[in-house]
């Protein structure tokens, strides 16, 4: 077996201590978890964009005022206040990072990956992200656009990736599955479905 | 816009890799922003405009940066001067 994490340990014991002095309710913990754990996630999100993708309207709105258009969709919380939604087009990929800490759109795709937040990621995106992009499976065509958004104020972003070839016949709902966290962060593309024929 | 040389002793959101160079304004964010700068040290909120400040890697990297990456930067009002 396996030395237990020493992270995990100190988070242990300063949780341990906090309940101890009163601070803190470990059923206000557990209940913070699970809710971040299954009600709020990248699903959001997907359906978000799907929606975008389906509805042309609400993609006017939601590129105009994105914290109301997603709080259409009953999405809102914190780390969720302000935000900005940006498309990928043919000619322009965006990709966002936080290069000061790890901000993040939590009610849109839950809490970041531990990847968001390393520094193997965050100076990379900026100082190298294409070569950082390609290494994570995502090769752009040089005379494509890349537009790096530095979360450096309170300002949250979400990718509005490009809708694959080959989904024309496919639900808003069907739509949200293809949609992966990924691809709102801008580090990969939204795959077509299996059997699609572009 | 020029990103100013602004290195305070204390807390500030003005990423290092931008401060001194030029960009341009692609966005206002609508409001008042708090101001970390001073927030931080419990000197108040001070409300500043927020824009997005967009350079290209080339500016902001030489000749090692990528010609078609552009930066788009979230800056405070403080953080910035008209650049000729």
């Amino acid at each position: 077996m396996s030395a237990p994490d020493p992270r995990a340990l100190r988070a242990e014991a300063l949780e341990s201590l906090l309940v101890e002095k009163g601070l803190v309710d470990p059923a206000a913990v557990d209940a913070v978890i699970r809710h971040y754990e299954e009600d709020v996630g990248p699903m959001n999100g997907a359906r978000v964009v799907a929606r975008a993708w389906t509805d042309p309207e609400y993609k006017t709105r939601l590129l105009d005022d994105a914290t109301a258009a997603i709080a259409e969709m009953s999405f809102a919380g914190p780390q969720g206040e302000h935000m900005v939604v940006v498309e990928n087009t043919p000619g322009v990929h965006n990709l966002v990072v936080c290069t000061l800490c790890s901000c993040y759109p939590w009610p849109v795709l839950g809490l970041p990956p531990a990847w968001y937040k390393s520094p193997a990621y965050r100076p990379r995106a900026v100082r190298e992200p294409r070569a950082l992009l390609a290494e994570m499976g995502l090769s752009l065509a040089e005379d494509v656009e890349l537009r790096v958004c530095d979360s450096s104020a309170e300002i949250r972003y979400l990718v509005l990736p490009d809708r694959p070839a080959g989904t024309q016949h496919l639900s808003a709902e069907e739509l949200a599955g293809l949609v992966t966290r990924d691809a709102m962060i801008g580090v990969a593309r939204v795959a077509p479905p299996e059997g699609a024929d572009g | 816009m020029r990103a100013r040389d602004h290195t305070p002793p204390g807390h500030t959101r003005l990423p290092g890799y931008a401060r001194g160079r030029v960009g341009r304004v692609v966005r206002v964010h609508p409001g008042a922003w708090v101001f970390p700068d001073t927030n931080a040290h419990d000197r108040g909120e001070d409300p500043q405009v927020a824009y997005a400040v967009g350079f290209s890697a080339r500016d902001l990297f030489g000749a090692s940066g990528d010609p078609a990456t552009r930066l788009h930067v979230d800056l405070f009002e403080p953080y910035l001067e008209a650049a000729p």
